[in-house]
């Protein structure tokens, strides 16, 4: 430890957050004369202009050079104190941030005394850490100036041209044939009835023929490595059978034999199995559906340009080097099936509203009448149905915004097309939030379209081919019946097969199944991996001027990235002690980036950390047997000062808890944000990654008298964000388990646990359960000694 | 060289039958071709076929450069294809004339070209401006951010929590401030009013008059020892009148900058504070000054205000003490608020039973025509507050339609309810003084029927949201506002993020009521076009 340590330690009220559960006073009296405390104060809000000049001035006036502020999570300002520190001259890594609200004041809000004891040895801890910090340096990275644009519907090609226009190469990764995505199946559109081709198109053609734009359709991304700046992508996509020569004419499609339901037109109408995809959408030619397709071998003299190879197989794989990627692949809308709405959906008078905007579109397969499933006249009486797979009490709870201005958009064309039809929409709340779509209500309402609060209880036929809806009326509570020709299922939005692009770029989702931006308020575009952002639907329901303004804002993100040369990342990475390596390979195998390298040969044979590669999830430090790697930020010395202070009194009554950066510790975060109460018995100790932790560090705890012991990471096997460090840290820890046996230490007092960012539940139920663990010990040895006195009392 | 030939785009848009449009452009004897769509690839296929001749009599009967977003210069960027926008034209007619006109015109004139500035001006610091300030700054661009008021942040840096996650508001915008302030790209102008603005998109010329503060902005340190000495007492517009300040103040505790500044309206020379401060930081002589800016480009962000809703006189607000705003609401829970976060009264009574009434000035033809869209998911998010001030508190919500519809909305709404809040369908008549002076609601349960009455302690309107309508000096054609004075946007769709004046962006609530994601998504989308806009004038000059 080094002799001449001035720290300045910080304890924030952060106004009520804090200071309504805790007295930051109390603490800071109680703190001041902690070894190394120089100057110790608190602050209403520290993260304020006034905080932190008062903290510059102690600086200067301290000569300090070490910080402890104890505040909120470290995911909130940890970067405006490292700024604060480096601005004063001193290196942003002698600082640690101590999370007196999330895991404290918020989640012990009633045991305001418990709270302020965990409070203080909170901030003993951090104390430990700082002690041991050394200051370290930033890494200047180079930075490549393209990108990587994934999802090619409205957000997507917004994204893609902005980049574009600024002069940096795009890559947009299309899954379907086609660009366009939802645009390419919608008619006209709210708020001003303009049509889609004329609002999508011009940005198909554009991004199409823009030379800095390469468009991969067919395509799906398969891999991603490496990190903000210098990402380099997999791309796996079809091997295309019609070659671009096709020009169009269709002569394939008239020889092919196959028939298959078309599933642009759902329900409706077949084609072959070579067949254009849109007329309207690009890029425009002709393609093999691998799956119908008979191989029968027709199509290939038919076509005109030869432009037909039915042999081409498999697939090609492109490698992308990209600095940054915008993530907009969209949603899906809800399908009734498998949903309650099932047996409804099946009846041929019910449709749903992306069906309704085929069936009015002029090029739609009724050319622009309203006939749903071989109706032969068009419907008089006409019923719309909102939240349809929204707002449910099983499947989607939440609201899909769109739905309720597409639901009036079409009443109003219905209206215009058939004047005489009776058109009524069931609703639970119209939800028209913004000026343009309120309009739109009025307007409908105007037009003679009636509005009924009320929910649909039943729907069954009725005679002469009509439906009867049964439903239960708010207004009044009463059950009316409603004989209607045509019913419409306003759907709602889903987050659609994100699944597995979520496991290639290890993005989390929320409880909605939508990705999940980095802050909801503040940080809407980004997510939690530097370099990777979001725009459009795939971050929840959103239309289309909302899902652009996305693009543009995700595109104005990579423009500030690729304004500089190179790209600073932190200090906060592995570096092997040649003094203590003894060469046993452990690391060069545990590494999940491939960041070591062995050097030298034979007894001088030792590991060495490539820094460029090199993440700092310290999965090598959590397996060398001989203490050779640093793990800087989170060195050896720092936990277990860490835990020698967690533990310092009545350590049988604590659980000591890993948690990992990402995940596990964000869903302690949640708990707090969420305000979910469980016991104060836990102190965390946060690491990079659950890999990151030592069985040592476990043993030491244990013989310092610990209660109990949580790692905890993020879900195997596809969340980690080092891409196996979860599965490893789970393997030593079954390693360590009949050790701990053998040493006479209950094996079930370790636990591991996997606890995403979104877990708070989780988080709570956990620690909930080991405190009741540690109760019930402390129950059953005290059982045979005298009753405490004052238990009895009521 | 005239053009003889018209090729003519099958818009599904036009306004008329684009076989007419042909027909009547023949018998004048020009010949006009209808060709499918041009921005679909058959359409696509009929204008390569145009471009790839060497003659070029052609002229493009199609959109305008707000929809067709460049794609007819992506296809010819040599030599550009004249482009006459026969979309927006109403009636064939105006559209025959357009066409007419534009055949005759021999070239169209060259606009000169303009040095091109990279300096860029944000006008409003609230989280919009803010956002697009930093994002255009990082980007490289130099940056001014004029705010008219004494420290950005704007509303949000008022309200206590946000929804839906009940982060607290300036926990998490005060960094944001201290980033804008600190950023070596941004220039921060406050207490500034525009005085001045001429010239075109690529080069606009503004004067900015910066207000004195009386207090020298290099000296202050914000330390607040002149507003202790300062013997005048004035209520505070940034508590909304709820609490006194001096006369001499720092507008909030975490404002940017942080610095005092003197009302002078209410000073009465006493020169107390220029005593007090130990850095000789004030002085009572200061005079107005001017600053002249060039930029390229300019980006609204001017924000919306909340509807005041004393007019509506039914509802009691300026008589009743207990009838409050829903952002007076939001100070008196804050801990930086009025009451140091205490849910009281404006009497200092508790408050046992609250209320909250929806719809207040919005959805209402005599004042906003449209929905506000924050109101209702902020007064669940404030009745939460509530409870978690008074566990005990009857809280209820009187609405005309839940509009809960943003990420995360839903799941916020489920959560009140679950939590005891009480909703019921129906907005009430009046709300009246009640004996004790406590304000009692008359309503109508629409869902189970029957008229009441509800005496409460405390009743928060949840007003709309507002154009400021305050206008701005634009020396030419200013952007244009809407029927309700926000700004339009350029295209609904396409361009929500341009006004109708090029060079001119817009971000935030100053073109409609909208939360604070969707305006920091509209910051950082305007920054991009921004960029776009002057990498474009750019090369062309
Ligand atoms: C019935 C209905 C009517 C509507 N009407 C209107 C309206 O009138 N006005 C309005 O403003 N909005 C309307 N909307 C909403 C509008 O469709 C959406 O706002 C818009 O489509 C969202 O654009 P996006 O680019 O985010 O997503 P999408 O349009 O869904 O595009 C996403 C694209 O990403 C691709 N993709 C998905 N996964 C991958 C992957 N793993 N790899 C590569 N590519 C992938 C998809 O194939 C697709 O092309 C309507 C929606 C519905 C359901
Ligand atoms: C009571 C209430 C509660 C709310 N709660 C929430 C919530 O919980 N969550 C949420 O997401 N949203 C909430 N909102 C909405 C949120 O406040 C707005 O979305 C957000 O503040 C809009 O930011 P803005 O930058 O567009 O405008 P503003 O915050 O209004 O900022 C505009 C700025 O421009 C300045 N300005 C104006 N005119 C000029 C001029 N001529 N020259 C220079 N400067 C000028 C103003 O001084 C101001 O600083 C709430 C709103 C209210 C009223
Ligand atoms: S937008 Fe309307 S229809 Fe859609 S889920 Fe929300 S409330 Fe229901
Ligand atoms: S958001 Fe709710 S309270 Fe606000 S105007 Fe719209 S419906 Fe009324």
């Amino acid at each position: 430890m080094s002799k001449d340590l001035r720290i300045g330690l910080y304890i924030c009220h952060c106004g009520h957050n804090i200071a309504g559960v805790i007295s930051p006073e109390a603490l800071a009296e109680q703190a001041r004369g902690l070894p190394g405390v120089a100057v110790c104060r608190d602050h209403l809000y520290s993260c304020s202009e006034a905080g932190q000049k008062d903290i510059a001035k102690d600086i200067q006036q301290f000569g300090l050079n070490r910080m402890v502020v104890a505040a909120c999570s470290p995911k909130l300002h940890e970067p405006t104190f490292r700024r604060l520190l480096a601005e004063n001259g001193v290196n942003p890594y002698l600082l640690e941030i101590v999370n007196i609200r999330e895991h404290c004041s918020w989640v012990h809000a009633r045991e305001p005394e418990a709270a302020t004891v965990k409070a203080l040895e909170l901030i003993r801890m951090g104390l430990a850490k700082v002690r041991e910090a050394r200051p370290l340096a930033e890494r200047q990275v180079p930075l490549t100036r393209a990108a990587l644009v994934i999802g090619g519907g409205p957000a997507g090609l917004r994204a893609a041209l902005d980049i574009a226009h600024a002069g940096i190469p795009v890559t947009l990764v299309e899954r379907a044939p086609v660009l366009g995505g939802m645009a390419n199946r919608l008619y006209k559109t709210f708020p001003q009835g303009q049509s889609i081709v004329s609002l999508i198109n011009p940005m198909m053609a554009a991004a199409t023929l823009n030379p800095g734009i390469t468009v991969l359709t067919d395509s799906s991304v398969t891999g991603v490595g490496g990190h903000l700046g210098n990402y380099r992508v997999k791309v796996t996509q079809a091997r295309p059978r019609v070659t671009e020569d096709c020009d169009l004419c269709g002569e394939c499609a008239a020889v092919c034999p196959v028939e298959v339901p078309d599933d642009r037109e759902p329900g409706r109408g077949l084609r072959a199995a070579i067949y254009r995809p849109s007329p309207t959408a690009f890029p425009a030619r002709y393609v093999v559906d691998a799956l119908h397709c008979d191989r029968c071998g027709l199509c290939v003299p038919a076509c005109p340009r030869q432009a037909i190879t039915l042999t081409a197989e498999g697939e090609i794989e492109h490698t992308l080097d990209v600095g940054s990627i915008v993530v907009a692949t969209g949603f899906a809308p809800f399908t009734p099936a498998g949903s309650r709405y099932e047996a409804w959906a099946a009846l041929p008078q019910v449709i749903t509203t992306v069906t309704l905007e085929r069936l009015l579109d002029p090029q739609g397969p009724t050319g622009g009448r309203v006939l749903a499933n071989g109706a032969t006249v068009e419907p008089q009486d006409i019923a719309l149905v909102l939240c349809v797979g929204s707002r449910e009490e099983e499947g989607n709870r939440y609201c899909s915004r769109v739905c309720c201005p597409t639901a009036l958009k079409q009443a109003l064309e219905l209206k215009a097309r058939l004047p005489q039809a009776r058109i009524r929409i069931y609703y639970r709340d119209i939800r028209t939030v913004k000026k343009e779509w309120e309009a739109l209500y009025n307007r409908a309402r105007e037009a003679g379209i009636g509005f009924m609060r009320a929910r649909v209880r039943d729907i069954r036929p009725g005679e002469a081919g009509s439906l009867v809806i049964e439903a239960d009326q708010e207004l009044g509570q009463w059950v009316s019946r409603d004989r209607v020709d045509l019913m419409v299922l306003a759907v709602g939005m889903t987050p659609g097969d994100g699944a597995t692009l979520r496991e290639v770029l290890k993005l989390p989702v929320g409880p909605d199944g939508f990705f999940m931006e980095s802050h909801p308020k503040l940080r809407p575009l980004e997510t939690v991996l530097d370099g990777i952002y979001l725009a459009g639907a795939c971050q929840g329901p959103k239309d289309l001027a909302e899902s652009i303004t996305q693009g543009s804002g995700a595109a104005g993100k990579i423009l500030a990235l690729m304004a500089h040369d190179t790209i600073t990342l932190d200090g906060l990475i592995c570096v092997v002690d040649p003094e203590l390596c003894i060469g046993c390979e452990t690391c060069f195998q545990e590494c999940p980036f491939q960041a070591v390298e062995m050097v030298g040969e034979g007894k001088t044979r030792q590991a060495r950390i490539i820094e460029a590669a090199c993440k700092g999830c310290g999965v090598c430090a959590g397996a060398c047997p001989s203490n050779a790697v640093i793990a800087r930020g989170f060195t050896d010395e720092m936990i277990l000062a860490q835990i020698d202070e967690a533990l310092a009194v009545n350590p049988e009554e604590k659980i000591l808890a890993f948690c990992c950066n990402w995940c596990s510790y964000a869903g302690a975060d949640f708990a707090g944000v969420s305000r979910m109460q469980y016991p104060p018995a836990v102190r965390i100790i946060r690491t990079m990654c659950a890999g990151r932790v030592h069985p040592k560090f476990i043993l030491h705890a244990f013989a310092r008298g610990a209660g109990q012991v949580l790692v905890s990471g993020c879900h195997p096997p596809g969340d980690c964000h080092y891409v196996s460090g979860n599965l490893r840290a789970q393997a030593r820890i079954e390693k360590l388990r009949p050790k701990l046996a053998k040493e006479g230490i209950d094996p079930a007092r370790l636990r591991l646990e996997w606890i995403s960012a979104t877990e708070g539940k989780t988080f709570q139920r956990v620690i909930q359960a080991m405190a009741e663990e540690i109760e019930g010990k402390r129950v059953k040895g005290e059982k045979g000694k005298s009753q405490d006195p004052t238990s009895g009392l009521p | 060289m005239t053009r003889r030939k018209v090729l003519i785009c099958a818009c599904p848009d036009l306004a008329m039958d684009g076989r007419e449009l042909a027909a009547r452009l023949k018998q004048a004897g020009v010949q006009a071709d209808l060709a499918p769509p041009l921005c679909t690839p058959d359409g696509l296929a009929r204008l390569r076929k145009i471009t790839a001749a060497k003659a070029r009599p052609w002229l493009v009967a199609a959109c305008g450069p707000e929809i067709h977003a460049g794609f007819f210069q992506a296809l010819a960027p040599e030599a550009r294809l004249p482009v006459v926008d026969v979309r927006s034209c109403a009636d064939l007619e105006s559209a025959v004339g357009a066409l007419t006109l534009a055949l005759e015109t021999r070239e169209p004139p060259e606009i000169p070209a303009v040095p091109v500035c990279r300096e860029v001006l944000v006008v409003g610091g609230g989280v919009g401006g803010c956002q697009a300030a930093l994002d255009l700054a990082n980007a490289g661009f130099k940056v001014y951010l004029a705010e008219s008021s004494l420290s950005i942040g704007g509303t949000m840096a008022q309200l206590d929590k946000t929804f839906p996650t009940l982060d607290c508001s300036i926990c998490i915008l005060g960094p944001k401030l201290v980033e804008v302030a600190a950023h070596p790209n941004i220039e921060l102008l406050s207490y500034a009013s525009l005085s001045r603005i001429a010239g075109q998109a690529g080069s606009f010329e503004v004067e900015v008059t910066i207000k004195p503060r009386y207090v020298n902005m290099s000296k202050c340190v914000g330390c607040a020892t002149c507003t202790t000495v300062c013997p005048v007492i004035v209520p505070s517009r940034w508590n909304l009148g709820l609490k006194p300040r001096k006369c001499i103040r720092i507008i909030f505790a975490q404002a940017v900058p942080l610095r005092a500044t003197i009302e002078k309206d209410y000073c009465i020379d006493c020169q107390m504070c220029v005593q007090a401060c130990e850095h000789q930081a004030i002085n009572l002589l200061y005079r107005p000054s001017q600053r002249r800016l060039t930029v390229g480009a300019i980006v609204l962000a001017t924000g919306a205000r909340p509807f005041d809703p004393t007019i509506k006189s039914e509802y009691g607000y300026g008589c009743i003490p207990g009838v409050v705003t829903n952002l007076e609401f939001e100070r008196i829970v804050c801990p930086t608020g009025p009451t140091l976060g205490s849910l009281i009264t404006p009497g200092g009574q508790p408050v046992r039973r609250l209320a909250f009434i929806q719809c207040v000035g919005s959805r209402d033809r005599r004042f906003l025509p449209y929905c506000s869209g924050y109101c209702c998911t902020a007064s669940i998010k404030e009745a939460m507050l509530a409870l978690e001030h008074e566990p005990e508190c009857e809280v209820t919500i009187f609405y005309n339609d839940i509009r809960t519809s943003g990420k995360g909305f839903e799941e916020l709404y489920l959560r009140a309810q679950a939590a005891g809040v009480r909703f019921i369908k129906g907005l009430p008549g009046r709300i009246q003084a009640g004996d004790d002076g406590r304000p009692v609601i008359c309503f109508e349960d629409q869902e189970r029927g029957g008229r009441g009455e509800l005496a409460v302690d405390m009743a928060v309107l949840a007003v709309g949201l507002e154009a400021s309508g305050e206008p701005l000096p634009f020396v030419d054609l200013a952007p244009a506002r809407d029927g309700l004075g926000f700004y339009q946007a350029r295209h609904p769709i396409l361009h929500p993020l341009e006004s109708t004046l090029p060079g001119v962006f817009l971000a935030g609530t100053c073109q409609g009521p909208r939360d604070i994601s969707e305006t920091v998504c509209q910051g950082s989308g305007a920054a991009a076009r921004v960029i776009r806009l002057l990498t474009d004038l750019a090369g062309e000059s």
